[in-house]
């Protein structure tokens, strides 16, 4: 695909006769890296498809209301997190928090990774699953995405010194979570 | 393994294959331009569908007050009589035979010349 920037794809997105043409270049530059950030919250494969697809259906159907007040790219990230988060809501009990799903999700790690996974990366990954959600998403966004943390505060909500707490205290854990495991 | 989760990188401990997720993205992005046309949703189209849902809901509204209420009522007040009720059903002997003979003494007749007249009324004096 042929380098496009966010400016040109917004500019075709707000064109009626450009916007599918422009949604399918959104998808195709951003769309990789959002499954693969839902995989990282949800886990399982098949949520992770469920979602992705709510995503793009949300992304469509929010074009008109893309204002320009964020980056493209944080703005699709806000809507794949929205929607991952609203499918562990789903899963979690009336009075139960998405936090306490840690152990369900480790489940899925397990069955998802196979016996011929690696232990160091399967260790990591269960190491984070214990983490409360906002630490995770946290962690995730600035690990795995790189994002610098005024960008994550607009993902997430959340406030760059409220995000930052949130690394710091995500590092150690899974440092702690590593020690007191390691093979 | 050090305790440090830099050496483990950045790798998941499973893979999609090659060229899996880009046609994941694909099919997401046609499905979803495809229901977009299937179901338009401009506000003429909401409009005339959220009339109807809000008619339907007062009349159902309506209709079930008209079932419900006389059924409290009547469960409230299974015997409940009212005073014309009573005006319909007994005569003014039926009303006068209930009485002692007391009571019945009691009572002050008026005599035809007493009987109370209008302020309003236009006969002759």
């Amino acid at each position: 695909m042929a380098h496009i920037d966010d400016d040109q794809l917004v500019e075709m997105l707000k064109s009626s006769n450009d916007r599918d043409r422009g949604y399918r270049l959104l998808l195709a530059k951003y769309g990789s890296r959002l499954y693969w950030h839902i995989r990282r919250i949800v886990v399982a494969h098949e949520d992770a498809e469920d979602v992705m697809q709510e995503t793009a259906i949300n992304i469509l159907a929010g074009i008109d209301k893309f204002e320009q007040k964020s980056s493209l790219s944080t703005w699709v990230y806000r809507i794949a997190t929205n929607e991952a988060l609203r499918l562990l809501r789903r899963r979690t009990g009336f009075f139960q928090s998405i936090d306490s799903l840690g152990e369900t999700l480790v489940e899925k790690l397990e069955d998802e990774a196979g016996v011929d996974a690696d232990a160091a990366e399967l260790l990591f990954q269960k190491a984070l699953l214990q983490l409360p959600t906002q630490q995770r998403l946290a962690f995730n966004l600035r690990y795995y995405d790189e994002m610098p943390y005024e960008e994550i505060a607009k993902v997430t909500g959340k406030n760059v010194n409220t995000l930052k707490t949130n690394y710091h205290f995500a590092v150690s854990k899974i440092k702690d979570y590593l020690k007191e495991n390691s093979l | 393994m050090k305790a440090d989760f830099e050496s483990v990188g950045k790798r998941l401990p499973y893979v999609e294959p090659e060229g899996y997720v880009e046609d994941l993205v694909e099919r997401c992005a046609t499905r979803a331009l495809h229901s977009r046309k299937a179901t338009p949703s401009s506000d003429s189209s909401r409009l005339p569908r959220r009339i109807g849902i809000a008619v339907t809901s007062m009349a159902a509204a309506l209709l079930a007050a008209a079932i419900i209420f006389p059924a409290i009522t009547k469960s409230i007040n299974p015997d409940r009589v009212t005073v014309e009720t009573i005006a319909q059903s007994q005569t003014l002997g039926d009303v006068l035979s209930t009485l002692s003979n007391d009571e019945l003494a009691a009572i002050e007749y008026y005599s035809f010349d007493e009987m109370p007249t209008s302020d309003y009324d236009d006969s002759e004096e």
